[in-house]
């Protein structure tokens, strides 16, 4: 089994981090739970998976010491063979980071987040009034959205650590989408250029100036990433889709699994089969159409007498 | 058929706005297929036929109800991997096709760096250096949200609501769009699904007439709203509904008839003002 790299642990642990938080959504909105008493079990719970992660870390760790197996470290020898292009990447990657945390305005259109979290907040509960207006439902709410436990998850955040939702849904999880964002095309650099450290990082520097300049259509990727970094759909862009592709490449099935659970509870799909799923069958269906031909030619080639 | 053509044409409008990063994707696609055969295969296959699938206007289709048609034709988009193929692309260009270059050829890290400026200068203007620049704003340093917003809701709306109470508010759309994502505590007669239309899948719920009516009112965009009349009404209107707070933008008040109006009441009383806006608050709150 290949080695499971740093990067995809953090994905993946993140998504279970997140899974946990929308185990509590649905308590919220189905056992109608104070979400005050959501934050109260969430703690705990994040704090076993985080425990549960190190210890797993540990054993790990020690089984490959024992095996004799190299484990996976960072590359301090391409850093220092490559010390410029390292810091011209990571000076244009915090220079972004400063500049759409100080200086661009959330493009709220279309996403009602920051109301839900501010209602979930304010109302101490899940989905009880309308979080555009504060009021009452009057006829209600559709039930696939409701079941989504982004909003949950950012107030469950917001009130552990005190933070005001406005700074938490359109500053600090746009941050974290975009460090994970990275993350990902670090593991795609990864893989698309092996222990080729040059190519790895002059990658993720193009990668970086894409997004960059990038900003220009509203669905584009660098224009999510800097102005709707908190919202489900740019998770799924920017994360799960690359993430779930590079997986079906190594052939990692329990990461495509994570992105698909991921993507079902983050944004609006058919009964749970989003476009992570769609991406899935399609790789697949390549992939089986690409065997049988193969299959087909190595029949017809053993027909023709071939050895 | 012609709808759905026309989603797509609008679709792509959104997608592409005013940079050709999707030309740099179809010459990375051709490359592949045609210069590095024996690479990221799957992945390039992938990238085909999803190309295919979102261009062929049967496949859209059945995209468009996989996705419910709550996502838009652009945002089917998301599936075909355009910025990791370019990315892919010009690393390659980088470091096999610039060696092949003339210039520079006794300074290879040189030209190395010659080539990332210069595609980064290519990148530059073939995209944009603004976010969106038609929707968003620059925020202001401290400030989340505009800044004139912020402020408004802070020192108008929010401050001094007692424990446990909540205030209502209606305002230009400018500032009832941030109003709940400021403070939850503040409730408004109708939510931005009234003027966003994509925002009312969110919901179920929908409005009368003259909620649009009072909703064109404050926003100024009321036909026949130059007669004092009309804003009488609508104020009398807003004080029987305990609408907390009410805030103008302030041109209006030399404009059309909602000065003479406002002098007229004594229902709502002013408060302040700011550069763009005026403040009236419920003179029974403001007593109390």
């Amino acid at each position: 089994m290949a080695q499971e790299l740093a990067g995809e642990k953090l994905i993946e642990r993140s998504i279970y981090i997140f899974g946990i938080a929308e185990a509590l959504h649905l308590a919220g909105l189905f056992k109608h739970v104070p979400v005050s008493s959501l934050a109260g079990i969430a703690l705990p719970a994040w704090l076993a998976a985080v425990v549960l992660f190190a210890v797993k870390d540990m054993l790990d760790k020690k089984k490959k010491k024992k095996q004799g197996t190299e484990t996976e470290s960072g590359d301090p020898a391409g850093f220092r063979k490559f010390p410029y292009r390292t810091l011209l990447f990571c000076l244009i990657a915090v220079l972004q980071a400063v500049w759409f945390l100080m200086l661009q305005t959330p493009e709220i259109s279309g996403d009602i987040t920051g109301e839900t979290v501010q209602t979930f907040l304010t109302e101490n509960a899940v989905y009880t009034v309308n979080p555009m207006t504060g009021s009452a439902f009057t006829q209600g709410m559709p039930a696939r959205l409701k079941i989504l436990g982004l909003p949950a998850f950012y107030a469950l955040i917001c009130r552990l650590t005190g933070c005001p939702a406005v700074y938490t849904v359109y500053r600090i999880m746009p941050l974290v989408t975009f460090l994970l964002a990275y993350v990902v095309y670090g593991l795609w650099a990864r893989f698309l250029f092996p222990k080729d450290y040059k190519k790895q990082i002059t990658f993720l520097l193009v990668i970086a100036l894409l997004f960059q300049f990038g900003c220009y259509g509203i669905v584009s990727d660098g224009a999510r990433l800097f102005a709707a970094g908190w919202r489900g759909e740019t998770i799924r862009a920017l994360i799960l889709l690359p993430y779930a592709l590079l997986c079906l490449m190594k052939k990692r099935k329990k990461g495509v699994l994570l992105c698909i659970l991921a993507e079902a509870c983050m944004v609006w799909t058919l009964y749970g089969a989003g476009l992570v799923l769609l991406m899935t069958v399609i790789v697949e269906v390549i992939r089986y159409v690409d065997n049988r031909r193969h299959m087909l030619l190595r029949q017809n080639f053993k027909k023709e007498g071939g050895v | 058929m012609r709808n759905l053509l026309q989603a797509m044409k609008d679709g792509y409008g959104l997608l592409t706005g005013e940079g050709q990063f999707l030309v740099f994707f179809l010459i990375a696609l051709y490359i592949l297929w045609f210069f590095k055969k024996n690479e990221i295969k799957e992945l390039k296959r992938y990238a085909t036929v999803m190309l295919l699938f979102l261009l062929f206007p049967l496949t859209v289709k059945g995209l468009m109800l996989y996705a419910t048609a709550f996502y838009g034709y652009a945002e089917l988009w998301v599936l075909l991997p355009v910025t990791l193929l370019t990315g892919f692309m010009l690393t390659g260009f980088i470091f096999e096709w610039a060696p092949e270059l003339p210039f520079l050829r006794k300074y290879p890290v040189w030209r190395e760096a010659a080539c990332i400026a210069a595609m980064a200068v290519l990148l530059f203007l073939c995209g944009t250096l603004s976010v969106m620049p038609v929707k968003t704003q620059v925020a202001s340093m401290g400030y989340v949200l505009p800044k004139e917003t912020e402020e408004i809701l802070e020192e108008y709306v929010c401050n001094g609501i007692p424990e446990g109470e909540k205030v209502w508010l209606l305002a230009p759309d400018d500032i009832m769009a941030y109003a709940r994502t400021y403070d939850g505590r503040i409730c408004l007669p109708y939510g931005r699904f009234l003027w966003e239309k994509e925002l009312s899948a969110y919901t179920y719920d929908s409005y009368a007439a003259d909620t649009e009516e009072l909703h064109g009112w404050v926003n100024g965009t009321l036909t026949g709203m130059n007669e004092v009349e009309i804003s009488e009404n609508y104020l009398s209107m807003c004080s029987s509904k305990e609408i907390t707070v009410l805030i103008f933008e302030k041109e209006r008040l030399t404009a059309d008839g909602l000065a003479e109006a406002l002098k007229k009441q004594d229902s709502y009383r002013y408060t302040g003002e700011t550069d763009r806006y005026v403040v009236y608050r419920l003179a029974e709150r403001q007593d109390a």
